[in-house]
């Protein structure tokens, strides 16, 4: 106590608070530098940890699978039938693959969703001698994530089923689940268990999704998706239990779509490239309609992870079975849920990691960046008493903005959801969106009558904003890092909103500058702006990408249950309305007041 | 049909002599088979008695004499000195396959749930003593069949309303006395070999001959499917009683693996590619083959099933019977009896029943032109399943659907449940959808640590329909003491039990669900230390503030600073900069 006292008496007698005040700008700037250099740091050699097994009991790789030698017969065997399917028309109803699942002894039945007018079929095999409570899932999709029919995946499936039959060292039931695609038709599956399915087989501790497209015997690596949804993601162990599988094959694996050429660099820029793929595709998971199909499960307490087969060549289809017959039995093994390991993490490769202790701070340094700003703002033009008395009308104001939003949200997901044309409302609905948000950004350059906002509100309801955004990039933090991380960074600019303002008022450089930088960053800092650019940019957009990607975000709430939607259209959009409608109906003229008090 | 009215007749035949034992084999779809061992032993015409738990009970046993004969002599003063009248345990591990296999063995009366199960009926003259009485019985079958039956206390045990009305007989030694039917179950106990060890020990055999010494526990738990069951039952007349020992043992066996496993060993090792079995219409060359069922030409017999031969009858005498039946489809399956002594070997074609003789070792043969070919599997009257829904932490949702395949009639049925305490149900939560409605409804909801939740209902479904019922609960917290020392799979909720009831309300078939796994919300446990080492620092940090405010005296600013000019350190701090300044002007 003595020593805090001995420093606040130093800090007031030597003037340390306006000098103080001067530089928060630059320190909430700092601040959000730092984040990002903190994330830029963690890729470099002794920040980041190896992968290891932490459940003793999965022993993965300890047993030899013989799915090998004759079976292999038996994969072309149903390989030559299975390339002869016309997949779109099997997928509803496939009385072959029923019949042979049949014969070798598994129980099958069927779901129907209304919601996407499909029929999944699943298969049961019940543990023998099991207690029937626990149960690993194995999913072979017929549409792959990239819309291809999943051809390897089709004749793995029921090539896997004949050989898991005939073992009887099951402790868990094993479902073979057969669904259109990964994406809404599993979630749908995924939800009908937990709710309406008959035949069901207790509780699912883990989940495979195999994409397998090519119908050669030969395959190059192993590629592994573990995005989930909300910021989910399947426990690290499970990850671990594969990739330590496919090394025991000699198999080599890569993670986020990377060449695993470049992931056996083992340098700064490959590992960089992982993580920061990684957090982008956490934060847009759900979003996009080629989901690896593992997030399907995401929110059901169930590890799950995609594989796929890439590449042409090295390796051959009995391998890639031999995988997952291998990380069954590990799974089959555990005689509790998946507790060890982690469930926060970012991967830098394969068998490189870091732990949300190490990754967390830096979204907490972008939080504190906006919280100083808000500070900022407030310091700027308001003082305590008038605090006080006009707190609540500022509340006031942007809980009304805030109703604004979810009116428009949920009207625009309405229409989206049921519109029989969901892109063409969509392209619509964008259109609108970005006219708005242009509208928005020009009338801060022009407008300079209407002060509606007194002096007070403006600044209050900037701080507010800003002040906002901390707290939804705080709660936010441990649960979804990825998204929370991402607002933080895309919203950056409206932090600079006010020293701009500052130095309008202070009368440095033409005032016209000012405004073109202040609407500049209302622009970039826009959800609208932002959705549209990733829609752009990633996955091989264009102008189609934009669409592909808003329809998706408008859908994912009612497809996939993720949050993602309404945490832009609830948190970050309001916000940025918020500032907008400070800048455009607001007063921030500190000379008015001078004028008044001369 | 022959069968079945042979089957029936059976204890009839068990009960003009002391001891009596049958083995039935049936092949069922998919190469499976179902093996069920049936041993029925009485302990004749005793006088009932009543063994207060206050006085001393050992005496009223002993002074009662007793000829025990083949009656296993270990158990009678177990279920005599806590006043049994009626015990069914049951030992069961796996999933019953409704449609392949069809009904239950013995239309489920000697079939438990997944785990361990015991119920009695015991004479008591209050509630109390009844109680007191159960848990002497679970602690010394505990002991007796190595299981955890000590784990059965008062927050498992329930009174199952609707098999009381069934109970019938009253043989109470006192007017003053009742008789009370208890049951508990414990879902998540394992059944292995040192189960059967003690099983066996109760027959006068004990496995050494007869249909016993076929019962080999490698071969037994290598099945689908297992259930292992006790009945004691008491029969009275007007003065004196009886008490029947029933055993049975059902199990299936996967015949194509058990005899791959006698071929080629324990290890699933691919088959050579000239042994491979290939559907010749699909595509088919050295490489390529569709793969066909599993055989359906074959032959098997009990020394490759049991691994063992049955060591000749039971016993010499005549009284007795070992009996062997085949339920055969004669069209595609035939069987042979091998029975040897010593180097002579007799060959004959195996009857519907066959009478075990002397000491000869038997082995059966059993060969058939098309395994896919077998009896009329019986449909069950009725189909359940039972799941859990939701997934949040602090509540969910019980979801049973019960379907009437039968076309023509309608079905009647008991739905008993026992939901442990910290399952908080909540009945008016109940809804019901399809054909069907619920006829009466008994729920006794649990009370925390003591008694468990006890759900009954009685429902009619009519023919060709499904009746689907849920129902919500919470979840509660328990003490941290409660909790299971390691993270776990989850609590195991009991199997429910479906009766089918006839017009006359009493059982014809039942049936267990299967077990359900629970997750509840588990706190943290490392979190009291941070709340302990929080707590610390906060109380710390305030008694150091206070402290400071106790001890030390108060002063303005200036006269601090003038206090501080001539403390020790500013002293130092004085004479060093003086040395400087010396220095710097020495230069």
């Amino acid at each position: 106590m003595a020593l805090a006292e001995t420093v606040l008496r130093k800090v007031y007698k030597l003037g340390l608070l306006p000098k103080l005040f001067l530089i928060l700008p630059r320190v909430s700037f700092l601040l959000a530098l730092a984040s990002v250099a903190w994330l830029l740091m963690l890729p470099m050699d002794g920040q980041f940890r190896n992968t290891y097994i932490s459940e003793n009991a999965l022993m993965p790789g300890q047993v030899t699978s013989y799915f090998r030698e004759s079976e292999w017969n038996y994969v072309r065997g149903f390989r030559s039938e299975v390339v002869n399917w016309n997949f779109s028309e099997m997928s509803t109803d496939n009385e072959l693959l029923t019949n042979w699942l049949q014969d070798f002894g598994w129980s099958v039945s069927k779901h129907r969703d209304p919601k996407t007018n499909t029929t999944t079929t699943y298969a049961i095999m019940h543990a023998p001698r099991g207690d029937n409570t626990e149960a690993m899932v194995l999913v072979v999709p017929y549409f792959t994530s990239e819309g291809m029919p999943n051809k390897g995946g089709l004749t793995l499936g029921p090539a896997l089923a004949n050989y898991f039959a005939k073992m009887s060292i099951w402790s868990k039931n094993l479902i073979l689940v057969f669904p259109h695609n990964g994406h809404s038709v599993l979630r749908s599956w995924v939800e009908a268990y937990h709710t309406t399915l008959d035949a069901t087989a207790g509780s699912i501790d883990a989940a495979l999704v195999v994409e397998y497209p090519s119908d050669s015997d030969a395959f190059g690596h192993l590629e592994i998706n573990y995005e989930g949804l909300n910021g989910q993601l399947p426990n690290l162990d499970l990850i671990n239990t594969v990739t330590t599988v496919a090394s025991h094959e000699g198999i080599r694996v890569s993670v986020q779509g990377m060449s695993p050429d470049d992931i056996d660099k083992r340098d700064y820029w490959s590992r960089l490239q992982v993580f920061a793929s990684g957090i982008l595709r956490l934060a847009t998971a759900g979003i996009s309609s080629k989901s690896p199909g593992c997030e399907s499960f995401s929110g059901w307490q169930i590890q799950a992870i995609t594989i796929s087969a890439a590449g042409e060549k090295g390796h051959d289809v009995t391998q890639f079975g031999r995988i997952i017959d291998s990380s069954f039995r590990s799974v089959n093994n555990l005689l509790e849920k998946f507790h060890q390991s982690f469930f926060f993490y970012l991967l830098m490769s394969p068998r490189h990691f870091v732990s949300i202790g190490t990754y967390l701070p830096a979204a907490v340094l972008v939080a504190v960046s906006f919280a100083i700003s808000s500070l900022y703002s407030l310091a700027s033009g308001v003082t305590t008493p008038e605090f006080i008395t006009h707190i609540s009308d500022v509340l006031f104001i942007f809980t009304g903005i805030e109703a604004v939003c979810l009116l428009l949200s949920l009207l625009m997901q309405t229409i989206v959801v049921n519109a029989t044309e969901g892109y063409t409302t969509t392209i619509t609905i964008v259109y609108g969106l970005v006219i708005s948000t242009l509208v928005t950004v020009l009338s801060t350059l022009a407008g300079n009558n209407i002060k509606i906002l007194s002096k007070t509100h403006s600044y209050m309801l900037l701080a507010f904003a800003l002040f906002f955004i901390a707290m939804l990039i705080v709660s936010m933090l441990i649960v979804h890092f990825a998204l929370a991380f991402s607002i933080g960074i895309c919203a950056l600019p409206l932090t600079f909103i006010q020293p701009l303002i500052n130095m309008c008022n202070a009368g440095n450089g033409s005032l016209i500058k000012h405004k073109l930088r202040i609407a500049m960053c209302l622009l970039i800092s826009s959800p609208i702006t932002v959705v549209v650019a990733l829609g752009y940019l990633i996955n091989d957009g264009g102008m189609f990408g934009i669409a592909n990607f808003s329809h998706g975000l408008f859908v994912s709430w009612d497809a996939m249950q993720s949050w993602t939607y309404f945490i832009i259209a609830l948190g970050w959009y309001p916000a940025w309305s918020a500032i907008a409608v400070a800048c455009i109906f607001g007063d921030f003229r500190i000379e008015s007041v001078k004028q008044k008090a001369d | 049909m022959q069968l079945l009215a042979l089957l029936v007749a059976l204890p009839v035949i068990a009960a003009q002599s002391d001891y009596a034992e049958s083995l039935l084999i049936k092949p069922l779809p998919r190469n499976k088979a179902l093996a069920s061992f049936l041993f029925d032993t009485l302990l004749s015409l005793f006088p009932l008695t009543y063994t207060n738990s206050s006085s001393s009970g050992d005496h009223a046993i002993l002074s009662v004499a007793k000829h025990y004969l083949t009656f296993p002599k270990s158990i009678e003063p177990i279920v005599a000195s806590t006043n049994t009248r009626q015990l069914h345990l049951r030992f069961t591990q796996g999933w019953w396959d409704t449609e392949s296999w069809g009904r239950l063995p013995h239309n489920g009366s000697h079939t438990g749930g997944t785990g361990v199960e015991l119920s009695a009926v015991i004479e008591a003259g209050s509630l109390e003593e009844a109680r007191a009485s159960w848990l002497k019985l679970a602690l010394s079958l505990s002991g007796f069949f190595c299981a955890l039956l000590n784990f059965v206390e008062d927050s498992l045990t329930t009174f199952p309303r609707h098999d009381v009305s069934e109970m019938g007989a009253e043989f109470v030694t006192s007017a003053n006395n009742s008789l009370f039917l208890m049951r508990a179950a414990l879902p998540e106990e394992p059944i292995c070999t040192e189960n059967l060890t003690p099983f066996l020990k109760l027959l006068p055999t004990r496995g050494k001959a007869g249909l016993g010494s076929l019962l080999d526990g490698h071969k037994l738990y290598d099945s689908l499917w297992h259930s292992m069951s006790i009945d004691l039952i008491t029969e009275c007349d007007s003065e004196r009683c009886s008490l029947k020992l029933s055993q049975n043992i059902d199990h299936i066996i996967d015949i194509t693996r058990l005899l791959r496993k006698h071929r080629l060993g324990n290890i699933l090792k691919p088959l050579s590619g000239d042994q491979l079995r290939c559907d010749l219409d699909k595509k088919y060359d050295d490489w390529t083959c569709f793969p066909l069922t599993d055989e359906t030409v074959f032959e098997w017999d009990f020394q490759k099933i049991f691994g063992r031969t049955i060591k000749g009858a039971c016993f010499q005498d005549d009284n007795s019977s070992s009996l062997i039946q085949l339920d055969l489809n004669n069209t595609s399956w035939s069987a042979t009896v091998e029975k040897s002594k010593g180097d002579s070997v007799h060959i004959h074609d195996a009857g519907l029943v066959e009478r075990l003789e002397g000491t000869y070792q038997y082995n059966v043969n059993l060969r058939t032109s098309d395994s896919r070919v077998v009896n009329d599997i019986e449909k069950p009257p009725i189909e359940v399943s039972r799941s859990l829904t939701g997934y949040s932490q602090d509540k969910g949702g019980i979801r049973v659907n019960l379907k009437n395949p039968s076309k023509e009639e309608s079905v009647r049925i008991v739905y008993f449940e026992t939901l442990p305490w910290y399952m908080r149900a909540y009945l008016y939560t109940l809804k019901k959808s399809g054909g069907g409605h619920i006829e009466a409804q008994f729920y006794k909801p649990a009370i925390d640590r003591k008694r468990p939740g006890h759900l009954e209902l009685v429902i009619e479904i009519p023919p060709a329909s499904d009746f689907t019922f849920t129902y919500q609960f919470d979840k509660s917290l328990l003490r941290y003491a409660e909790y299971p020392p390691d993270a776990n799979h989850g609590f195991a909720i009991a199997p429910a039990i479906v009766k089918v009831l006839d017009t006359q309300d009493s059982t014809v078939y039942q049936m267990r669900t299967t077990t359900l796994l629970l997750t509840l919300p588990t706190p943290d446990f490392s979190m009291p230390y941070n709340v302990i080492i929080l707590t610390c620092t906060v109380m710390a940090l305030a008694f150091g503030t206070i402290f400071n405010l106790l001890t030390k005296k108060v002063v303005t600013e200036e006269e601090f600073e003038a206090i501080s000019k001539e403390s020790k350190v500013a002293q130092i701090k004085a004479r060093i900069s003086s040395t400087i300044l010396a220095l710097k002007g020495r230069k």
